[in-house]
């Protein structure tokens, strides 16, 4: 089983290949020229260098934020029509998904002390959206079952497997974070043995504000490296779409607002429309 | 890109469109004969803002590009491996809008090794009086009157376009929308205005021709659509229901006036024997009436396509792709989007 998934929802723009679960090839670089240039070129050499050919590739995958929007619409605009002009499957994977799984596998001793003893881990994806706020995502990490739509991905802890599974997203002010979080942790926030791990580009974005955070609160802990979504995070969610039979084809950006232009109706006689 | 050998067997072109608010996508056989023509328009979705909002129209393309790209091969009961090459826009026009139908186009390409051929919107709406014409020659002029353009073009026996004129202000499209939105009439201006205007007298209130008389084939719009704000603010009976059919009539018969006399003028100085007409507001009744009577009486061959070609469509950029691929003009994948771009 052949995946190709890509991510353009940062200033990065990713292709990666997996075969049977194990990375083929993988290219990853802060692109100089914009994405619409490069894309289909990446493509290729990661195509060429696994050794393979863009028909023999079985299912597809896409980051599908929220995101930089001229990116994120560069790859999906891409991956789903690859995806119905192929006939293969595409899945859409959420960033948080993304992030969730790159700060689980980067920090697993960390949650293996826990989860060993029957103690709470949970993972909180925190991204810059910018206008001062953050949307942040509590993951759970629960040993197997029956995955559902919220698992994220399946990954191996010492010789166990654990889903990491999505709770819920919020979207707040920078300033109200430290507040909002202990208070949708409920009952997990104040168990003294709990480990909470943050990351995502945000952590960075509001250094002081997370820093704060861990100081001032127990077990909670921010892990600053990979604040870009890593490609090998996304083929992970991508091949636990597939292998837990998720249905294809749900390839549309994602948002974190709703978009509204200049209040509800427009009474100045400005003319937006720059072209028919 | 391998350039492609012609061969006597019908050529199809896919061709697709995303330049402003409409997502499209057309499957043209020999730049004539059109198998499908898919239009999803977005006009109920800006309709509220009174004018295309860039932003939004960026989220509809890419929620709707694959389903126009699979009904447009659909109905013209092609599959992909029947197509020769794509067609697609990539300038001018909004950069969000662009690069969803340049990122399919692509990919679509890539998948399929086919050849791609990124095409201008403007030359593409030149290319829209070819499709009924297919064997016509180089050697005449072209007239894009839309809601982002109102320009002159000479196109050589080479089909080599220089632009000749073009609007100082508003286009006489944009003219309508924003007239139309000023007497609370709806969005897209031209449609309404032009069957408003079939009840109305244009000769009641008199507008003015602004630079008809200017020496040069430029045009301005923007002084006209003030002229009509300031005239119902003095006259407040204007603004009446019954009243707005001969307001309109007249404003649109001043837009028409001014068109059509600086493009036979400029035809006639160039010696020019044809004239192509095309963009959304050629789908004018009364501006396609006026071009016919004048061309007629000056000797002077007037092509429009029929309306539903004036407006933006994937399959005039079929057709400008097909014309390309001929002459060997394919594009690599590196080809990339713009807001701005002269023929």
């Amino acid at each position: 089983m052949k995946v190709l998934s890509i991510d353009s929802t940062t200033e990065r723009l990713s292709v990666i290949i997996s075969n049977n679960g194990k990375v083929a090839s993988k290219i990853s670089r802060v692109s100089e020229q914009n994405f619409m240039k490069k894309i289909i070129g990446d493509i290729d050499s990661a195509v060429k260098k696994a050794g393979t050919d863009i028909k023999n590739i079985d299912a597809f995958g896409v980051n599908l934020g929220p995101g930089d929007f001229t990116g994120t619409r560069i790859g999906i605009s891409v991956i789903k029509t690859m995806s119905f002009i192929l006939d293969r499957p595409g899945y859409g994977i959420v960033s948080p998904d993304v992030f969730a799984v790159g700060i689980a596998v980067s920090n697993l001793d960390t949650l293996w002390k826990n989860i060993s003893k029957n103690k709470k881990a949970l993972i909180v994806t925190c991204m810059d959206v910018k206008k001062g706020e953050i949307y942040y995502t509590i993951y759970d990490i629960v040993k197997v079952g029956m995955p559902d739509s919220k698992s994220a991905a399946v990954i191996g802890i010492n010789s166990g497997q654990y889903i990491i599974k999505r709770i819920d997203s919020f979207l707040v002010s920078s300033g109200s974070f430290a507040e909002h979080l202990p208070d949708k942790l409920g009952r997990i926030y104040s168990e003294t043995d709990k480990i909470v791990i943050m990351g995502g580009d945000a952590v960075i974005r509001y250094r002081a504000i997370f820093s704060n955070f861990v100081r001032e609160n127990d077990g909670c802990i921010v892990y600053k490296k990979n604040t870009f979504p890593l490609p090998e995070s996304l083929d992970m969610c991508v091949n636990h779409c597939i292998k837990t039979g998720r249905a294809a084809g749900n390839m549309n950006p994602v948002y974190v607002r709703e978009f509204i232009p200049f209040g509800k109706n427009r009474s100045s006689f400005n003319e937006e429309k720059d072209h028919d | 890109m391998k350039k492609r050998t012609m061969t006597d067997r019908d050529i199809y072109i896919l061709g697709i469109e995303t330049s402003c608010d409409d997502t499209c996508a057309s499957v043209i056989a020999n730049g004539t004969n059109i198998l499908s023509n898919v239009v999803s328009s977005q006009n109920e979705i800006h309709k509220k803002y009174g004018g295309v909002v860039p932003e939004v129209a960026s989220r509809r393309h890419i929620e709707m590009i694959d389903i126009v790209i699979m009904e447009a091969l659909s109905i013209a009961g092609k599959h992909i491996e029947e197509i020769d090459a794509v067609s697609v826009t990539n300038r001018p026009g909004l950069i969000g809008s662009l690069l969803v139908g340049v990122g399919a186009a692509k990919s679509i390409c890539y998948s399929k090794s086919l050849p791609l051929i990124a095409v201008n919107h403007l030359e593409a709406h030149l290319y829209s009086n070819m499709i009924e014409n297919p064997l016509i020659e180089g050697g005449l002029l072209g007239l894009i009157v839309s809601g982002g353009h109102s320009s002159l073009y000479l196109v050589d026996r080479e089909w080599n376009i220089t632009e000749v004129g073009h609007t100082v202000d508003d286009a006489a499209g944009e003219a309508f929308d924003k007239i139309a939105r000023y007497l609370g009439l709806g969005y897209p201006g031209g449609p309404v205005i032009d069957r408003l205007a079939e009840s109305g007298s244009e000769d009641l209130i008199e507008f003015p021709r602004p630079m008809m008389e200017s020496g040069d084939f430029n045009f301005s719009f923007s002084g006209l659509k003030t002229s009509l704000i300031y005239r119902t603010k003095k006259h407040r009976e204007l603004m009446d229901k019954g009243s707005i059919p001969d307001l309109v009539a007249g404003f649109q018969k001043a837009v028409v006036d001014v068109l059509t006399h600086k493009t036979i003028a400029a035809a006639r100085k160039y010696g020019m024997e044809r004239v192509f007409v095309s963009g959304g507001v050629a789908a004018n009744s009364r501006l396609r009436e006026e071009f016919l009577r004048l061309g007629s009486e000056n000797n002077i061959r007037i092509y429009i396509p029929p309306a539903g070609l004036c407006m933006d469509n994937a399959a005039m950029v079929g057709c400008l792709g097909y014309h390309r691929l001929k002459r060997g003009l394919t594009d690599d994948f590196e080809i990339d989007v713009y807001s701005r771009s002269d023929l």
